[in-house]
């Protein structure tokens, strides 16, 4: 792949000595290897009823954009080593599921998928991503007249993995988006999701998770663009970063004229776990309708003392006491997960984090 | 959420600001900017000669900076038509009655000798590049505190004070303008507080530029040593001509250890003024810098006071109000360094945005590793009044230290139709309701005003929400 200009570009730019307008150079997606990225360990179980498959991507997902913008689009579009488009009619009994295994004999995982929601039509779509190398997905929604979709994102790579992640959202009317985004693992984490609510009453709902240890860099950018009436965003993030992590989160809710009665809240809250680390926020409204409600907070700091203390005042040792906190910050994403099993491995994975910064 | 009927408000009376007096310049420079310019600024002023090298040195850097890469365009901004400097005709005076009668009756109209009489220690008058007025009560001189124009103090006994401390906080590598300023600056005020005196009663330093297609770009350096207290205010406007004018100017506030500065400003340029200042205050342990800010005029803002807290347990308050209404891009906000431990910020910003305009929340909060037990807060909102306006918030926090406490809340929207339907069934006008709720909305602001600068925020309030209701 080529190196970004502009990767996870703030649709408003800033200061820049404060390194926000962008993704820095260290998380730029790299060069294609000689030979090319060779063959990929990626798969999807068999889809339940009313799900179909086909390896061509339509026009029409192709041009929806992601976060992490036009230009990354692109490289992962082109070079991808595993393309498929899925289409989802009616309500899906159980959730299409595709794995990202990196190992040894395929480290490389650059991966176009497409879905394409028909109208009513109910779907949950879970990619996990687990194993060591480097992981590069785009994924793009088209979710039609009142559809519903559920995209469930699982990243548990190791420390040493890379990972780009990037999602391209259109909701038609009444249609709603929802995304799950546990982001765990790997050194280099850039993901950026963006919904275009161009038709009324379309929403789209995003809930993030991330822990950040080593010397992890993490870059996020997540965008909701409001042009139509009734249209409805809920962004919401909460992250742990440790040891020397350095994170940026831009999140931008973007009230276009014609927005009428839009709405939409973001939020982040940020537990930092060492006095290493490096994080910033930026939270933009970017507002040119009359009638809306738009509204963002963020938390950043270290555990509440005096709720350690209370816990502890009610038989917590220190240690369970901070992993109910951190479980708390997390559960809103988590809960969202569809598989009891799938909640259960990202909580032993955090569990694992803890335990290796307590 | 309903669907509600558009609110139309009419342009602001501006008739107090823009009024004009014949261009009676004792000398000015060409349009443009060439070192023979900034020599000869140098030269008219009487610069020593640190200073001249300074400005030729910030000069280069000026030719050697781009615009920035963020922020309202800048396109109608074209240095070769500004003139850098230009001289009154008369020096500075110590009596109203010794001002020519034409620049007397500007500031007269404007209310500052009225001012002065009723409620200031001291006042500084800028006409176009020079001080044409300085005067301070003898009781608060003879505390020993220095309130002069910039120029005077060079060649008094606080020379080497002001050589230690003139653009050290605000480098002409700091932004293009800044360096600009570093190379053509004229005019503006020192003031010094010795420690332990406390300033009972505001100072304020008024900028006036009469002259089409001029810059100003006055200086002010603020001296206050440890455990004094200084409130000082600024005060800006200019007539509106049909070319772009542009201001410059530079403040740098030097707080002292244990002191308390409170800084306010009422911004009310003309709307063919491109108004590129920059304002910082560095803060010593215990420290408080204190800044209320109420931006009302100018074509285009770009305006953030930066606060560095240096010492420990420095605090830092901003107060702030944006009013951006036909052919204005009004960008905002503040800046804060926490860089000791057990500093603290408030930021409270409100901003209107109507008939067009543009007022936009931008914001730095950073915390360095050194920052233990810091405590940031930072509060906007905005008010759209129609969807002809924008209004866009961009805040950034930067933390580099894990034992913080930093919040952050901002807020869009419009006025409520509850509250108007409310209003209404008590008996007011919608036009009324209306109007109490801006007015409302905008309170926690103006009360941190001086009470002459409340009052005119509220009356501007109330001109704008005359408009037709339908």
């Amino acid at each position: 792949m080529t190196t970004m200009e502009q990767l996870n570009a703030l649709p408003v730019p800033t200061w820049n000595h404060l390194g926000v307008n962008a993704a820095p150079a260290s998380a730029a997606l790299p060069p294609v290897p000689d030979g090319g990225w060779g063959e990929t360990n990626t798969k999807y179980d068999p889809l339940p009823a009313g799900a179909a498959c086909r390896p061509t991507i339509p026009r029409a997902c192709v041009n929806l954009v992601s976060g992490l913008g036009e230009q990354a689009d692109r490289a992962i579009r082109t070079q991808a080593n595993f393309a498929r488009f899925f289409a989802a009619e009616g309500k899906l009994e159980a959730p299409i599921l595709l794995r990202e295994t990196l190992d040894a004999r395929g480290p490389n995982a650059v991966t176009h998928t497409a879905l394409h929601a028909k109208a009513g039509s109910d779907v949950t779509f879970v990619q996990l991503a687990q194993g060591a190398g480097t992981s590069a997905a785009l994924t793009q929604i088209a979710a039609e007249r009142d559809a519903h979709v559920k995209l469930v994102q699982v990243q548990l790579l190791t420390p040493a993995s890379r990972r780009w992640n990037g999602v391209a959202i259109r909701c038609a009317t009444g249609a709603r988006v929802e995304v799950v985004r546990i982001e765990l693992g790997a050194g280099i984490v850039v993901a950026g999701a963006r919904a275009a609510l161009a038709s009324r009453g379309g929403e789209f709902d995003l809930d993030a998770v991330y822990y950040g240890g080593g010397d992890a860099v993490l870059d996020f950018n997540d965008v909701s663009v409001h042009t139509a009436r009734d249209t409805t965003s809920e962004l919401h993030t909460a992250g742990v970063l440790a040891d020397r992590a350095q994170k940026v989160l831009r999140g931008t809710i973007d009230f276009r004229r014609g927005a009428v009665r839009g709405v939409g809240h973001e939020s982040e809250d940020v537990l930092l776990f060492s006095p290493a680390v490096r994080n910033r926020t930026t939270p933009l409204i970017l507002c040119t309708e009359e009638q809306v409600e738009g509204q963002h907070a963020a938390t950043i700091g270290r555990l509440d003392e005096g709720m350690l203390y209370y816990l502890a005042s009610r038989g917590l040792d220190p240690e369970e006491a901070k992993r109910l906190m951190v479980d708390a910050r997390f559960a809103p994403a988590i809960d969202k997960l569809p598989d009891d099993a799938l909640q259960a491995a990202v909580r032993a994975e955090i569990g694992r984090r803890l335990d290796h910064h307590a | 959420m309903a669907e509600v009927k558009k609110t139309q408000v009419e342009p602001i009376d501006r008739s107090m600001y823009d009024f004009r007096y014949e261009v009676n310049a004792a000398f000015q420079v060409d349009s443009g900017l060439t070192p023979e310019i900034v020599e000869t600024i140098s030269e008219e002023k009487h610069d020593p000669d640190w200073m001249r090298a300074f400005r030729l040195k910030a000069l280069d850097v000026y030719n050697r900076t781009a615009l920035p890469s963020w922020g309202p365009p800048l396109d109608g901004l074209n240095m070769a038509n500004i003139v850098t400097y230009v001289r009154p005709n008369t020096e500075m005076q110590a009596k109203w009655a010794d001002v020519p009668d034409d620049i007397k009756n500007t500031f007269e109209r404007l209310g500052i000798p009225q001012a002065e009489r009723a409620s200031l220690a001291g006042v500084g008058a800028q006409y176009d590049s020079e001080v044409v007025y300085h005067n301070v009560r003898k009781e608060v001189q003879e505390q020993g505190v220095v309130y002069t124009d910039l120029e005077s103090a060079l060649h008094s006994d606080h020379a080497e004070r002001i050589r230690e401390h003139f653009m050290h906080l605000v480098p002409p590598s700091d932004h293009k303008f800044a360096a600009l300023h570093g190379a053509v600056w004229s005019g503006g005020s020192y003031v010094y507080v010795p420690a332990g005196v406390s300033v009972e009663i505001p100072l304020q330093s008024y900028f006036r530029l009469n002259a089409p297609g001029a810059g100003q770009f006055e200086h002010t350096l603020i001296i206050v040593e440890e455990g004094a207290y200084l409130h000082f205010i600024e005060g800006c406007s200019a007539p509106k001509y049909n070319v772009a004018n542009l201001h410059a100017g530079c403040v740098e506030i030097y707080v002292g250890k244990n002191a308390r500065v409170r800084y306010s400003t009422i911004e009310n340029w003309s709307k063919n003024m491109y108004n590129l200042n920059t304002k910082r205050a560095l803060v010593a342990e215990g420290g408080t810098i204190e800044w209320v800010s109420g931006s009302f005029g100018s074509h285009t803002s770009y305006l953030y006071p930066m606060s560095v807290l240096r010492g420990a347990g420095a605090r830092m308050e901003f107060t702030g109000i944006t009013f951006a209404g036909a052919g204005q891009e009004l960008d905002t906000g503040a800046q804060v360094i926490h860089a000791a431990p057990r500093t603290s910020s408030h930021i409270v910003t409100k901003s209107i945005a109507r008939d067009g305009g543009v007022s936009n929340f931008r914001s730095a909060v950073v915390v360095t590793k050194d920052a233990k037990d810091a405590k940031s807060s930072v509060s906007c909102e905005s008010l759209m009044l129609d969807d002809r306006s924008r209004s866009d918030t961009i805040p950034v926090m930067d933390i580099a230290c894990d034992q913080v406490d930093v919040g952050h809340e901002a807020k869009i929207g419009r006025i409520s139709e509850e509250a108007v339907f409310y209003l209404m069934s008590r008996g007011l006008s919608e036009a009324d309701a209306r109007a109490l709720i801006v007015g409302g909305f905008a309170e926690p602001i103006a009360k941190e005003l001086p009470l002459e600068y409340a009052v005119e925020m509220n009356n501007l309030i109330h001109l704008e929400m005359q408009g037709t209701i339908g």
